[in-house]
């Protein structure tokens, strides 16, 4: 019974909790149908989404910046270095939201940004990203890394230094924002100076640091640095003489360029106006590298190859004597006048042709020869075609075919107008023909480990010959600022009227001259052009050859030039007997 | 087993860290570096020596007539 009684209270139970076990049942159930669901939603549904986010907060990508390689002079002088610098983003969303006052003030004062510049950049953007400040230097964003203000980023970049500034701007040029070279040599090299920047992905901790590598590493390849052919120093003399002359002739412009005559490296090649590289916000400034970009007529600067043509083919003889009928020569209805004419000298010899600039002699010298080898000759020395330096921009100004010459253009071609124009770079490679014995060098921006070969113009007693002449233009003749000491000089004068749509303006002159030192074995080449000069002297004697005169005297001193002239000192004059001369 | 793994993880991860922060202090070197040599560049321009010498230690250039050229034997 009690069995019974035990079964039915049993059975009472049962039947008592029998529904409540059911749900309880359903619901663990439910409970965990739910649970597979969810697991099943987030593992194969939502996987990649999650997988991304938990990877994103511990796997990061960086960006390894190739370092842009360096411009430096012939010695290893730095020209153009890049560092590294910091631009500082911010996610405006975030920093508005939290920056505290405090962190305002010290963002402003060490980003030296206006109160209204930030209000502008975080509080009035609606994006997500925006730039504070660019090439911030590294001291300035340790800073504010310190600050730990919230939502401000930063990120790596490079900032190109020139430390010679304006001196060699136009030349070496400059880089944007981006770090894409822009003008000069940077725009030129720009692939090589480049690189290819490299990334790696890296394994961090909780508390930022990198703890694995979890890809292989792409490292960055650097750029390649480009050693010139410039002498910094020498570069400098030539801006500083340069922009002494230009002052003092109140000039619009003015171009130099030093090259050694006997590898046809340039040593020098400065500009003005120009502008410092090193602060664009300013704008780019004057860029152009006249005396690669820009074309004149030479004038007289052309005389002596006009003359040794005449020479090498025998047409004339040094001696000879040419009539220059009182500096004034018709040919048709055109005429020819001397700037430099004696009242009443009827003739002159080649020698003072040249050495006096006349411009009647040189035209009847140029008339005398075939139009056709006359062009050859003046082809050969590099007028009317590039020189290949390589520089951005380069122009290989106009040599007029003899065929549309006719005897006027043959004339005034002689003395450097008319049918031709031609670069200063251009000018001061032709004269590499007189420093090596008839052969033109190529010229080169890069520095050269080896001798070069040229191509033959003249005979080796042609270029001795018209050296001595040249020498003449210092000694006695058109061109005696360009005086060194203890030095022998050869050189030409040249003035030329700047023709503006065909005519010739009277008071618009370009003034040069075209220099080599020591006479004797001539060492160094510089050329050198003034343009418009407006105050006092207009003429290539009065304006240019100083600058040459001054900066070759101190590059004799800096390259250890032996003295080839009579030895200035007396006691070593009276122990010696005859003073030393050479040719 | 596992424990020796987790271990020689850990280290590994440790060493690691040790060694990308010896490179942060190599790469902040080379930073100084790169620094120094544009300061080096921007001190020893012509310009600047030339300044420094004329103004502040008042030197100039010998004339001619002071200068004795000895001629090599």
């Amino acid at each position: 019974m009690s069995i019974f009684i035990n079964n039915k209270v049993e059975k009472t139970f049962f039947e008592l909790s029998g529904v409540r076990r059911r749900w309880i049942l359903v619901l663990f159930l439910l409970g965990f149908l739910t649970l597979i669901l969810r697991a099943f939603y987030l593992q194969s549904v939502n996987k990649n989404f999650l997988q991304e986010k938990a990877t994103a907060t511990s796997n990061r990508v960086i960006s390894l910046l190739a370092d842009r390689g360096k411009i430096t002079d012939r010695y290893g002088n730095i020209l153009a270095r890049s560092t590294p610098v910091f631009s500082v983003n911010a996610n405006p969303k975030i920093t508005k939201v939290k920056m505290n006052k405090d962190q305002r003030v010290q963002l402003e004062s060490i980003l030296k940004l206006s109160s209204t510049e930030i209000d502008k950049k975080i509080f009035n953007s609606q994006k997500d990203n925006v730039y504070l400040k660019r090439r911030v230097p590294p001291s300035d964003a340790d800073q504010l890394k310190a600050l730990k203000i919230p939502g401000i980023t930063f990120e790596n970049d490079f900032q190109r230094f020139y430390p010679a500034a304006e001196v060699a701007a136009n030349l070496v040029g400059c880089t944007n924002m981006e770090n894409v070279g822009q003008e000069g040599i940077e725009l030129a090299q720009n692939k090589s100076l480049s690189g290819v920047a490299g990334r790696r992905k890296v394994l961090k901790d909780k508390l930022g640091r990198t703890v694995d590598d979890i890809d292989d590493i792409k490292l960055p390849q650097e750029g390649n640095d480009i050693t010139l052919s410039i002498d910094r120093r020498i570069q400098y003399l030539t801006y500083r003489e340069l922009a002494k002359s230009i002052e003092e002739h109140k000039a619009q412009a003015g171009s130099a360029v030093v090259i050694n005559a006997k590898t046809g490296e340039i040593l020098a090649l400065a500009n003005l106006p120009t502008y410092n590289p090193n602060n664009l916000n300013a704008g780019y400034g004057p860029t152009r590298n006249r005396a690669v970009t820009d074309v004149f007529e030479p004038g007289s600067t052309m005389k002596p190859f006009v003359v040794s043509a005449a020479l090498d083919s025998g047409i004339i003889r040094p001696n000879q004597v040419i009539d220059t009928s009182a500096g004034f020569m018709k040919i048709g209805a055109f005429v020819i006048h001397d700037l430099h004419a004696e009242p009443g000298k009827l003739s002159m010899t080649v020698s003072e042709v040249i050495a006096k600039s006349s411009n009647v002699g040189a035209a009847r010298i140029g008339l005398m020869q075939d139009p056709k080898s006359l062009w050859g000759t003046l082809n050969k020395v590099g007028f009317g075609m590039r020189t290949n330096v390589g520089f951005p921009g380069e122009v290989g100004g106009v040599l007029r075919n003899y065929k549309n010459w006719g005897m006027i253009g043959q004339a005034t071609v002689s003395y450097g107008y008319g049918g031709i124009n031609l670069t200063l770079l251009q000018l001061a490679q032709s004269y590499t023909v007189f420093a090596n014995d008839g052969e033109l060098k190529p010229i080169t921006l890069y520095k050269r480990n080896e001798p070069v070969i040229g191509t033959k113009v003249f005979k080796k007693e042609t270029v001795r010959t018209m050296v001595e002449m040249m020498e003449g233009v210092i000694e006695e003749g058109t061109g005696g600022n360009a005086k060194v000491k203890g030095y022998r000089v050869a050189g030409k004068t040249g003035t030329a009227e700047k023709s503006n749509n065909g005519k010739y303006e009277k008071n618009k002159n370009i003034g040069s001259f075209v220099g080599l030192i020591p006479a004797t074995n001539p060492r160094i080449i510089m050329a050198v052009m003034i343009d418009e000069p407006s105050v006092g002297s207009h003429f290539g004697n009065a304006v240019a050859a100083p600058v040459f005169s001054n900066v070759m005297t101190d590059v004799m001193k800096i390259l250890n030039v032996p003295q080839d002239d009579k030895l200035q000192n007396k006691i070593l004059q009276q122990e010696k007997a005859e003073p030393k001369e050479t040719i | 087993m596992a424990l020796g793994k987790v271990n020689s993880e850990h280290q590994y991860r440790k060493l690691f860290s040790e060694h990308e922060h010896q490179k942060d202090i190599g790469k902040q070197l080379d930073l100084k570096y790169s620094q120094l040599q544009i300061e080096q560049s921007t001190l020893s321009m012509h310009s600047k020596i030339e300044d420094i010498a004329k103004k502040s230690l008042k030197m100039k250039e010998p004339e001619s007539k002071n200068i004795i050229m000895l001629e090599q034997p």
